[in-house]
């Protein structure tokens, strides 16, 4: 599923990152961990409104989720960890 | 200590790592240095250099250069500083370039260290990897597996565990460094694509990063064995959420500063009074000894009322440093950056310039360099603009004692009302930064714009003594940065004030008297002095503002910096006795008999001082990173006029 709009995007969960746009971002994301493939926490509620909480392996990131154009996320179940 | 020019070439090491890897923290234990550090990005925003002693392999002492490098996630720069960093490390192309390599690596963020580690050693040699805060990883579970760390990377890295408070630890990283350097001449060469790894588009970017990832997602959990995943750390995300909540963020930030201005005015209080005491002792003590002594009056009336009137306020100077390298080391500080970005954007501003903003209540001259975290250079130069605005610690002294002199020490319902007034003068700093940033961005268009990202620390428990070192690198810079031009100027100031035209054979009538019995400089000398006469020189501009040729003297002589106000204050109006400054300024009265110190002069002198640009190092700062004259002039002309208009006006009105 791509999503153009934020609110398409789960409030909270685990996720596989499956694509992001633009690339100029998607660069910078991939460089810390958060590529095409990786297993990220997010939540987007309960924020500074537009922005999105990453949980990675690395600890916290918060993200302007304006930002993306497109951010196609797979939502796993939480048992999959 | 630090780096000069020197005719012999020193061997060069150089610590590369990711941003926040602790860098800076390694580079101060091995060089004895004192640079400042932090556990947020942008901090360190140009290469620092030092020298460090090392025992060779035949026990001879050798000194070499050591390079701290602005964090990087990659090879390809986006910010300023990064740019730095990547500039420095293809220089290992040259002749020229490090003879050791250091990777800095944190293991508890074991992708982003490991991900950059794997992508620069097929380009650069690395010769030693140091696991920085070895001790909060073993805290968190990591167990690190020296066998998959071989299998991986090989033989030819040595690596280090390291905890931070171990002076073992240091000494077996320094006899590495030995060890290399010992060994120089096998190095291998860095890669000739090097040259070019920086230029890449961002679909290159992404193939590239995807290639390391696949390599480094399955080596991570094999090298850094982890007892509990920190994705169920469900403990940390629970306080973010309250930390970062839009609403309860701001309240828990606006509570958290309520109670830092709080503690600024009553824990000060002893210690201030301890000092005041103390300088009036000595001046005491030495008109007892030597009454008619030139220099003893130059010392106890010039130096020593000058010094009193500053220093008197260094407790308030810690205990702001001390709460802000709290806020910093216990993670706490990123959460600010991130709950404050929707707001500043509204002002043309981004997330990142929260930084450089909070910075600018300590000092604004680091602030400023800090911007060059900031990649949009139009957000980058507001940024930089609006800095000065921020109330820095230079600024406490003159708050305080205008505050102490507008308002009672008394507290309303347990409140420290002077405490309260000294947040709000934050607050209105603030204010005018973010309001001056929303009329510079409509001047200066911002094409494009930064993303947000940030990388949250570990909430911690901080060490004392870190914070304490903090604390001290700080107010080190602010007493003796200040000293020396307090003293000066006290020397300079009590001339003036003791001499004038007639001990030339001039014949300058006085128009002024100065209606204030000062106790050993002479009344009716001052009104005659030097100081005098160009004081009324420029009484005309100040006067709509509550000022009279004194305060104007004051007001000229904190151009060099802005908390020698209060020291020329202090010069200008010595207390008599046991008699508290505060007390005795009170008393000081105009030729129409009138308060001097009016609730409308101090606040009129309030709004002119949180607006002015009266900071030399600030403006030359502004000059280099703007790479301008124009910028800081019309920073300059703009801060002195708007100052000066609403200085007039809030007296006027009051």
């Amino acid at each position: 599923m791509i999503q153009r709009k934020k609110l398409l995007i789960p409030k909270v969960g685990w996720c596989k990152v499956r694509h992001l746009r633009p690339s100029a971002i998607a660069a910078r994301m991939a460089e810390l961990g958060i590529a095409p493939g990786s297993v990220i926490w997010i939540q987007t509620y309960q924020l500074p409104p537009g922005t999105i909480y990453v949980a990675t392996q690395d600890g916290g990131l918060v993200m302007r989720i304006e930002e993306f154009r497109e951010i196609e996320l797979e939502e796993l179940p939480y048992d999959e960890f | 200590m630090m780096n000069s020019e020197t005719t012999i070439r020193l061997p060069k090491i150089l610590l590369i790592g990711t941003p926040n890897s602790g860098k800076t923290s390694l580079f101060n234990r091995m060089t004895g240095l004192n640079h400042r550090t932090a556990n947020f990005p942008g901090v360190t925003t140009h290469v620092q250099k030092g020298r460090l002693k090392l025992k060779g392999l035949n026990n001879s002492l050798m000194e070499v250069e050591c390079y701290d490098l602005p964090g990087i996630y990659s090879l390809n720069p986006e910010t300023e500083d990064e740019k730095v960093a990547v500039n420095c490390i293809r220089k290992a192309l040259d002749q020229d370039g490090p003879q050791c390599v250091i990777f800095v690596a944190d293991p508890t963020t074991p992708f982003r260290t490991l991900h950059l580690l794997e992508h620069l050693r097929h380009l650069i040699h690395i010769d030693l990897v140091v696991f920085n805060f070895w001790d909060v990883a073993q805290k968190e579970g990591i167990v690190f597996s020296e066998k998959a760390f071989r299998d991986f990377f090989g033989e030819d890295i040595r690596y280090a565990l390291h905890n931070p408070k171990s002076v073992i630890h240091i000494r077996q990283i320094k006899s590495y460094i030995a060890e290399v350097l010992a060994l120089n001449k096998n190095r291998p060469p860095a890669h000739p694509l090097l040259a070019l790894d920086h230029c890449l588009n961002p679909q290159e970017r992404i193939e590239q990063s995807k290639r390391v990832y696949e390599k480094v997602v399955g080596i991570v959990p094999l090298i850094f064995k982890r007892t509990s995943s920190p994705l169920s750390t469900g403990r940390m995300r629970l306080v973010d959420r309250i930390l970062l909540h839009p609403v309860l963020g701001f309240g828990i930030f606006l509570i958290i500063l309520f109670f830092i201005f709080q503690a600024i005015f009553l824990w000060s209080a002893w210690p201030m009074n301890f000092i005041e005491q103390v300088f009036a002792g000595l001046g005491d003590l030495l008109h007892q000894r030597w009454p008619d002594s030139l220099l003893v009056q130059l010392l106890a009336d010039g130096v020593l009322q000058g010094l009193a009137g500053v220093l008197m306020f260094v407790p308030q100077i810690a205990f702001l440093l001390f709460f802000m390298a709290l806020m910093e080391e216990t993670g706490y500080m990123a959460r600010v950056v991130a709950i404050m970005d929707r707001f500043m954007r509204v002002f043309g501003l981004s997330g990142r310039s929260v930084v450089p903003l909070l910075g600018g209540a300590a000092c604004a001259v680091p602030s400023i360099l800090a911007t060059r975290s900031i990649p949009n250079s139009a957000q980058r130069l507001i940024t930089i603009l609006v800095i000065p605005l921020m109330s820095c610690s230079a600024r406490i002294p003159v708050y305080s004692l205008l505050l102490g002199l507008l308002l009672p020490p008394h507290k309303w319902f347990g409140i420290d009302v002077r405490g309260l007034a000294l947040l709000v003068m934050y607050l209105v700093g603030f204010s005018l930064a973010i309001g001056a940033a929303w009329m510079f961005s409509k001047f200066k268009k911002i094409k494009g714009h930064d993303f947000l990202l940030i990388s949250l620390p570990h909430l911690q428990v901080p060490l004392p003594l870190v914070l304490i070192s903090k604390m001290w690198v700080s107010l080190k810079e602010f007493i003796f940065g200040a000293g020396k031009i307090i003293f000066f100027l006290s020397v300079i100031l009590w001339a003036m004030l003791n001499y004038g035209p007639a001990d030339l054979g001039l014949n300058v009538k006085s128009t002024n008297s100065l209606h204030s019995s000062g106790q050993h400089i002479n009344p009716d000398k001052i009104q005659n002095s030097w100081a005098a006469l160009f004081g009324k020189l420029i009484e005309p501009v100040i006067k709509p503002m509550g000022c009279d040729w004194r305060l104007g003297v004051a007001i000229i002589s904190s151009f060099a910096a802005r908390e020698v106000f209060s020291g020329t204050v202090a010069t200008l109006f010595p207390p008599p006795g046991k008699v508290s400054l505060r007390d005795h300024l009170l008393t000081i009265r105009n030729v129409d008999g009138t308060l001097l110190f009016s609730p409308a002069t101090c606040m009129a002198l309030l709004v002119f001082y949180a607006i002015a640009l009266q900071c030399v190092s600030t403006i030359v700062t502004i000059f280099h990173e703007s790479k301008s004259v124009f910028w800081p002039l019309l920073q300059f002309s703009i801060y002195m006029l708007m100052a000066w208009v609403l200085a007039v006006v809030v007296y006027q009105l009051f």
